[in-house]
């Protein structure tokens, strides 16, 4: 991750449903950004807290599996030395927004992909999954 | 999930797939950061059910590497099994520090912690499919 600092915008994604999470991270990746997927808030802390990994946003499923939930996890990130943006997200269709938001701000400036599309993608999953 | 099921029509070529199941969040970044920068598409699962529900979906896995020691009821020995189950053909490599050479496994490949990543992507050249390697270093060329 040490060149990652110095080349891209590094956004982690907080969800405890790795198909979601997969899904989210994927289209973030195909818009350009450095993701680091974490499963529950504890992972995710454990990543705001190693100096090397510098992350400029966060997305965090809203119920986010961990000792700290969702909200306790914002707050406690809002106190670091570093302030880090924290999107909440309490639905599949929100954080897909919220994703899309963050690729219209971000490197390739522009969504390669239909938000709706991953939505849709993400359901076929979810129903496929075991 | 096939080729033109991938993700929500960004258009972006298939690469090589290797699923990725570790426990340990900074060990499973220090993996799949480096596998990524190598052209290859890194599926990340935390424990062995989120890399059976991700190997469940049908999306295409070309590889699959797991630590053995891990929470949950399943270990990576165990994992390997029910791979292979789902998908026969699917190289495996395993990687632990502890683990008895004697016990029976289904890994294709086994690397003892702490490992050089360089170790790493050999075995991976090893197992992977040469038409993927052929067609990552033709990409890399051009």
């Amino acid at each position: 991750m040490a060149e990652q600092a110095a080349n891209s915008q590094c956004i982690l994604v907080v969800d405890g449903d790795v198909l979601v999470r997969h899904a989210i991270a994927d289209y973030l990746r195909g818009c350009g950004y450095v993701v680091v997927e974490a499963s529950t808030t504890d992972e995710a802390a454990t990543v705001l807290n190693d100096e090397t990994i510098s992350v400029d946003a966060v997305l965090c499923d809203a119920g986010a599996p961990g000792s700290q939930n969702a909200f306790q996890f914002r707050a406690w990130a809002a106190d670091r030395r570093k302030p880090v943006r924290i999107a909440l997200a309490g639905s599949v269709e929100a954080a897909v927004r919220k994703a899309a938001d963050f690729c219209d701000e971000g490197p390739h400036l522009g969504r390669p992909y239909d938000p709706q599309g991953v939505v849709d993608y993400i359901r076929r999953l979810l129903a496929r999954e075991p | 999930m096939s080729n033109s099921d991938a993700v929500a029509g960004s258009g972006r070529e298939h690469s090589a797939v290797i699923l990725l199941v570790e426990d340990e969040v900074l060990i499973r970044l220090s993996i799949a950061e480096p596998l990524r920068e190598s052209g290859f598409a890194v599926l990340e699962a935390g424990n062995a059910s989120e890399a059976i529900a991700l190997a469940s979906t049908g999306h295409a896995v070309d590889l699959a590497i797991t630590d053995v020691r891990m929470p949950g009821g399943i270990d990576g020995v165990a994992l390997s099994f029910t791979l292979k189950d789902i998908h026969p053909a699917l190289p495996i490599i395993l990687i632990s520090g502890d683990m008895s050479p004697d016990r029976e496994h289904r890994g294709d490949g086994f690397l003892r912690k702490p490992f050089e990543l360089s170790q790493l992507m050999n075995l991976v050249t090893q197992l992977m499919d040469p038409a993927w390697l052929n067609k990552r270093q033709t990409r890399n060329v051009s």
